[in-house]
């Protein structure tokens, strides 16, 4: 499993601009690891989205890309209506990234 | 009760624009005082329903929470409130402070009931989640990280990015500028001009004396960046390896196009707002003395009479009615705002410099 995370938005939005996604491979994960990363998936793409009216500024957006044996999964989320699986999973990708992306 | 000008229904658009040209002081004002009403009701009516359902007036009042690193805000606690002894926190004391300044800024400047302008409750949230670098407006209250410690601070201690936040709540409630492109652009500067002037009005500064710079205290001392973004010299922020160089333009020449995406920052609404930044510093400059006295009292009347997809031509034109009316067609002020719209390439039919 590969999973990648874009953030953009915020009131730094302008630093974000053009920065390389973070990317996870779970065949660079210990066992352990990997089998937490898949739960974290798991759990953030059943939970429910909580209502999101559009109206914050400067809230980031983050895009999860999860691509398995499955297909790909896009999981796109706003820091003004984050449900509590993907705000655990966002802080775990950002505890554990690979090298960025050569482009 | 709501008073409204004896002119507001029986004068068109046209003819009230007309006005705000007369020699007359008083036709001026009234003529000003029934376009902004107009525009003000206009701008309003998406928001109207919403305060049906919301809390009674509090004269903005203060409430600040504490998140306890998550990003559930319904799990925060209260940590101060308006009557509250202060914290032992101080990511909480300086939100507090923040909100206090800001409200106290809009009420003695521009007469503006905290908000919304009827009162509307301030509530923030510090420590939202784990090293969240980020500060935001939900549209409802306000949240702040306490950043990485390594690129980004604790964002409770700067004063222009609370001002900043809180001014989009403001412009939600005035013109409502949509969040994309030209308009988005708009909604940005607008929350940057506030943001350095409720700093500026707080400090007691002259536009000589203010730094101009948005976010000067939100990078840690190793990073090497002077701030976020600077009205005086938008682009120039910061040029280092680690965050790379400020895309911020200064003029129009150098609009820069983005996608109308999230990742595109809206069609660049944090990139393009230098140039009303740059604007807005060239007409405080070109005026002098304190920029609350006359600039930001030029801006915000402009504010209040834009619709959500003014574009900056729009704006420019607004502000430059505005500084005719309130100090004077042909007058210092109003020729300063054309010369600083000129300045960054922005057209201006009819003005004169």
């Amino acid at each position: 499993m590969r999973v990648t995370l874009v953030s953009s938005g915020g009131f730094a939005a302008a630093l974000a601009l053009g920065r390389p996604p973070l990317v996870v491979d779970d065949g660079a994960l210990s066992d352990e690891e990997a089998a937490e990363l898949a739960s974290l998936v798991a759990a953030a793409r059943a939970e429910d989205l909580p209502p999101d009216d559009g109206r914050a500024r400067d809230a980031m957006t983050h895009t999860v890309t999860v691509a398995d044996g499955g297909g790909t999964t896009v999981l796109r989320r706003s820091d003004a209506a984050m449900p509590p699986a993907y705000a655990r999973l966002l802080d775990w990708l950002r505890a554990h990234p690979a090298p960025p992306e050569q482009s | 009760m709501t008073h409204r000008s004896p002119l507001s229904c029986i004068i068109p658009p046209h003819l009230l624009h007309r006005l705000l040209e007369s020699r007359d002081e008083r036709v001026r004002a009234l003529a000003l005082s029934t376009l902004l009403t107009t525009t003000r009701l206009r701008g309003e009516r998406g928001v109207r329903g919403a305060r049906a359902f919301a809390a009674p007036p509090a004269q903005g009042r203060r409430t600040v929470y504490d998140c306890r690193h998550s990003t559930d805000l319904t799990t925060a606690v209260v940590a101060r409130t308006e009557d509250g002894a202060a914290s032992a926190d101080p990511s909480v004391n300086q939100a507090f402070d923040g909100f206090g300044a800001t409200r106290d800024y809009y009420r003695a400047v521009h007469d503006r009931n905290s908000i919304d302008d009827r009162g509307m409750r301030l509530e923030g949230y510090v420590h939202r989640g784990v090293a969240y670098q980020n500060a935001f407006w939900d549209g409802q209250e306000m949240v702040f990280g306490d950043g990485d410690g390594e690129v980004f601070t604790d964002f409770t201690g700067s004063l222009d990015v609370i001002a900043h936040e809180l001014t989009h709540g403001v412009t939600e409630y005035t013109s409502g500028f949509v969040y994309s492109g030209q308009p988005g652009a708009l909604n940005e500067s607008v929350s940057d001009v506030f943001g350095s002037v409720v700093e500026q009005w707080s400090g007691g500064q002259t536009v000589d004396e203010a730094d101009w710079l948005i976010g000067e205290d939100v990078f840690t001392p190793e990073i090497g960046a002077d701030a976020l973004r600077s009205m005086k010299a938008p682009g120039e922020a910061y040029d280092n390896e680690l965050l790379g160089k400020d895309p911020q333009p200064a003029h129009m020449d150098d609009y820069v196009e983005l996608p109308d995406t999230e990742e595109g920052d809206n069609g660049g609404v944090h990139v393009n707002s230098g140039i009303p930044n740059k604007a807005f510093h060239l007409a405080a400059t070109g005026i002098g003395g304190r920029s609350w006295e006359g600039p930001a009292q030029i801006w915000y009347a402009a504010l209040r009479a834009s619709s959500p997809t003014t574009d900056f031509a729009g704006f420019a034109q607004a502000t430059w009615t505005a500084a005719g009316a309130l100090y004077g067609v042909g007058g210092d002020q109003q020729q300063a705002v054309a010369a600083a719209w000129a300045g960054v390439g922005v057209p201006l039919p009819g003005a004169r410099t």
